[in-house]
């Protein structure tokens, strides 16, 4: 049965932007409708969406959000990558509205999805024309709606300076309103990159989807920080598929604050020998936030190595959800796989569902995982105090340093400060 | 400066201390000994404001104001510092960061200006040279790593830098090898002033013989039952607490 969502979405295609579209890429769009529209909306049945309630959002019915109407539309202010000053991509609604100076560094090339398109980019079609095609509601739904997103690449041997900023926001409407992106990001061989996609959708409904495929040639390396500035309203759906080759290292951080919800479903395939993946992440969850990561990190070369460490917290009446899952494929001998959860409950109306799982089919393994569930210890609470530290301030203390546990590998980073202004400004 | 009558205190339904009465006076060296389980930890924790414990009568004034009813930030603001007997290690919490977020949130409560960071490293690199501590302590965590003795002298460290009225000390000689014992005592020692007062908790008298108490007095069962002079904590080395309890015992008989 389609749900509501469904049958909004299904007389939403084809829009306007579609004309100008490559034939082959709305080929490609009309396959993906098709899918989605074919799929069954996920129940709490499905071991998918367990802890992930999607009943109430198949109710509503978002219009595809319009396309900014430049002037003060399109150039938004904040304190993060505002407009396009700092080196990057801005996008609202789904749509570029800006390409800052990245573009012009030297070794990388930074487009937008649609321009891209519009040129029919002979490149651009074969890197597309390569990735099979995602069977998953939301994947689906993605590509069958997205026609813009960042298109970055950097060249072989490339070390790229300042941190890129893809900054990707929603503007706020009286109705509600989807909008989708697509990004696409190539790191040559022995590349390096500092990358931040910075996602804030709006205070109000809406609904969001972000497709995100990374490919780390051999040797590069990516740090890459994703924020995620939180929500009461908006549903925001991310994918990210990352692809590591040998000897390639993504250093990635994760900030959450939720949203209703913030679903992130990250496939992390570690390809070639000795690549390595650092993966922090932390949850900072307040009112009714629900954040949700489904880590799927498969190690299908040897000697390669992942470490894994998230923290939530969970305070109000928030939920969240991590499920950690480590495939040591066939042939993945020397693999060491670390991955920990740890919470910090801050309400007995919170909720955490960690569930870390290992599927090991190699010799010569190592892997390690653990989940807990606490609260602040009211020993080093009282410790604080008594040298004259208040309690708000004193909390704040305690909570920064259990989340930034999760930023160990890399402490000094946008993510660890994003972190540290979340909590100063809660108890402020 | 402090002034303790008939405390009562009990946790869930056990009394622990049974009407203390003890009177410090600025400038006062007092040391309180006792055998275990005769409420001296309870004594230092309610003097700071731990949560858990019931007061059930008595009052305790500190500079004229009821400390009973003050938070623990507000006790430390008006100059109550409690070296704990087991100091929590918070990793992830700078010490500098700690130690200046407390010094400054003391002096705004107190309508003081906040020191900044290089008046700040300034002060604690003096502290540290007179403590005997390494500079290094200060870029880890709340005596996270640190060993026993380290911990201790922390402890020293942040009262040396927070400067309070009235500095209690929880068996800070538990567990101290004999030079540790005796760096913290110079700690001690170097801030003995006219206006400032020290509740010395301890069980042995070891630590006495370096930092010389005015009085001193023997907690048991919840309650003072003998006070004296720095010789009682000697007769109690040479005698046991034992020797108090058959004492009071005579005195009763006769």
């Amino acid at each position: 049965m389609a749900t509501p969502m469904l049958q909004s979405l299904a007389t939403t295609l084809p829009v306007a932007d579609s004309t100008g579209l490559p034939g082959w890429y709305r080929e490609r769009q009309q396959r993906a409708r098709e899918r989605a529209l074919a799929a069954d909306w996920p129940q709490r049945g499905n071991e998918a969406f367990k802890y992930t309630s999607l009943y109430a959002l198949g109710q509503r019915a978002p219009r595809l959000a319009d396309r900014p109407q430049g002037g003060s539309d399109a150039a938004p202010s904040g304190d993060s990558a505002a407009g396009t000053a700092l080196p990057g991509a801005c996008f609202v609604d789904g749509h570029c509205v800006g390409i800052g100076s990245g573009h012009s560094l030297d070794g990388v090339e930074l487009d937008s999805l649609a321009q891209a398109l519009a040129r029919d980019d002979e490149s651009l079609r074969f890197a597309i024309a390569g990735e099979a095609d995602d069977e998953r509601l939301f994947p689906s739904l993605n590509t069958a709606f997205a026609t813009d997103g960042a298109w970055l690449r950097v060249a072989a041997g490339t070390h790229v300076e300042p941190w890129l900023t893809l900054d990707c926001r929603g503007r706020s409407h009286d109705d509600d309103s989807a909008w989708h992106l697509s990004h696409r990001i190539d790191l040559g061989e022995g590349a390096r990159l500092c990358l931040i996609i910075d996602v804030s959708a709006a205070p109000t409904a809406s609904f969001a989807t972000l497709a995100s495929r990374i490919r780390l040639q051999a040797d590069a390396h990516l740090h890459l920080v994703w924020l995620n500035a939180g929500s009461d309203q908006a549903s925001v759906f991310a994918n990210t598929r990352i692809d590591l080759e040998s000897r390639a290292r993504l250093t990635m951080q994760v900030l959450d604050a939720g949203a209703a919800p913030s679903r992130h479903d990250l496939a992390i395939a570690l390809r070639g020998e000795n690549a390595l993946a650092e993966l922090g992440g932390a949850f900072l969850l307040a009112d009714k936030r629900h954040a949700d990561m489904q880590l799927d990190m498969q190690h299908l070369a040897g000697d390669a190595d992942s470490d894994t460490r998230w923290r939530v917290i969970a305070d109000d009446r928030s939920r969240a959800v991590f499920n950690g899952y480590i495939t040591v494929a066939p042939g993945a001998d020397g693999t060491d796989a670390q991955l920990s959860c740890k919470s910090l409950l801050g309400s007995s109306l919170a909720e955490v569902d960690a569930q870390p799982a290992l599927e090991i089919h190699a010799e010569d393994v190592k892997c390690g995982h653990g989940a807990t569930v606490g609260q602040l210890d009211e020993q080093a609470l009282f410790y604080l105090r008594s040298r004259g530290i208040d309690a708000a301030q004193a909390r704040t203390l305690l909570k920064r340093a259990f989340a930034v546990e999760a930023f160990a590998a890399a402490p000094e980073t946008p993510a660890a400060s994003r972190l540290v202004a979340v909590l100063d400004r809660e108890s402020a | 400066m402090l002034k303790i009558e008939n405390l009562h205190v009990r946790i869930d339904d056990k009394a622990i201390l049974n009407g203390v009465d003890l009177t410090i006076n600025a400038g006062e060296v007092h040391a309180v000994m006792g055998p275990n389980g005769s409420g001296k930890s309870t004594l230092a924790a309610i003097l700071a404001g731990r949560d858990g414990y019931e007061v059930t009568e008595g009052s305790v004034t500190f500079q004229g104001e009821n400390l009973l009813e003050l938070d623990p930030e507000e006790r430390a603001a008006a100059g109550v510092f409690l070296a704990f007997q087991y100091p929590v290690e918070i990793p992830g919490v700078n010490n500098t960061y700690f130690l200046r977020s407390a010094l400054n949130a003391q002096r705004k409560a107190r309508g003081e200006p906040e020191i900044d960071s290089v008046q700040f490293l300034r002060l604690v690199r003096e502290t540290l040279k007179v403590l005997h501590l390494p500079d290094e302590l200060l870029h880890r965590g709340v005596n996270s790593g640190f060993s026993g003795g380290e911990k201790k002298r922390n402890e020293i460290f942040q009262m040396a830098v927070l400067e309070p009225r009235l500095a209690i000390m929880d068996e800070t000689d538990s567990g101290l090898d004999i030079d540790a014992l005796r760096q913290v005592a110079d700690g001690v020692n170097a801030l003995r002033s006219p206006d400032r007062g020290f509740l010395v908790i301890t069980h042995y008298q070891r630590l006495l013989d370096y930092i010389t108490p005015d009085r001193v007095h023997v907690l048991s069962e919840g309650r003072i039952v003998e006070s004296g002079d720095k010789s009682l904590a000697k007769e109690l080395e040479a005698h046991g607490y034992g020797w108090i309890a058959e004492r009071k015992l005579d005195e009763a008989v006769a």
